[in-house]
């Protein structure tokens, strides 16, 4: 398996791993707060970037993770638009909400889990393509 | 990329071989790839850029012609 794939399933395992854990957490402790420490996982999808020996890309790899890239962008961007408009839409454009702080971390992160998902998903069936 | 129906097939499988069992790793080295990069584009899976299918005509010393063969799909009319 090319290095590069094997990246792209980590980042995969740890976008999957944080949200198992996150959902955990909150189904355990009740805490929804608390529950944002399964984030730090998240953290994880940096580790390959610590390697002393970085794996060689040629011109195949570069187009794969620039497509990926591309596809992983695309699905952020049409979440985000309905996210921002489908709320308004649900609530009310001129609904006062309050709202705790945590929730714009969440979206953070969620934003985050879900380009890292896509991207390495459009990776790997890039690398595996037939 | 190519289009509908349109296909672009190599003879890398057979010159490898004419060139003495050459393997995918060793034209990987000489065309500046890796040898995953020559399976896929074997395989017919990726489609090289100009500049890798000049490296790999090369590689063999032939023409980009006799490596790569372009396949439009459809068949001439006379």
């Amino acid at each position: 398996m090319d290095e590069f794939e094997k990246r792209a399933w980590w980042n995969l395992g740890v976008a999957v791993g944080a949200v198992v854990a996150f959902a955990t957490l909150w189904i355990v402790t009740r805490n929804p707060a608390g529950s944002m420490a399964a984030f730090a996982i998240l953290a994880l999808s940096a580790a390959p970037f610590f390697r002393l020996r970085q794996p060689v890309s040629d011109e195949r790899d570069r187009e794969i993770d620039r497509k990926s890239m591309i596809a992983a962008m695309n699905l952020f961007w049409i979440l985000l638009v309905i996210g921002a408009v489908g709320m308004g839409f649900a609530l009310g454009w001129d609904t006062h909400v309050q709202v705790p702080v945590r929730a714009f971390s969440d979206v953070i992160w969620g934003g985050w889990i879900v380009i890292l998902t896509a991207k390495s998903t459009a990776s790997i069936r890039m690398y595996r393509a037939r | 990329m190519p289009g509908k129906g349109e296909v672009v097939r190599n003879n890398i499988r057979r010159l490898r071989f004419d060139a003495g069992e050459m393997t995918q790793e060793q034209l990987g080295r000489l065309a500046g790839v890796k040898r995953h990069t020559i399976m896929a584009i074997e395989a017919g899976k990726y489609a090289p850029s100009l500049l890798l299918a000049f490296r790999i005509a090369r590689a063999f010393g032939k023409n980009l012609e006799d490596v790569f063969i372009f396949d439009s799909g459809c068949t001439a009319q006379i």
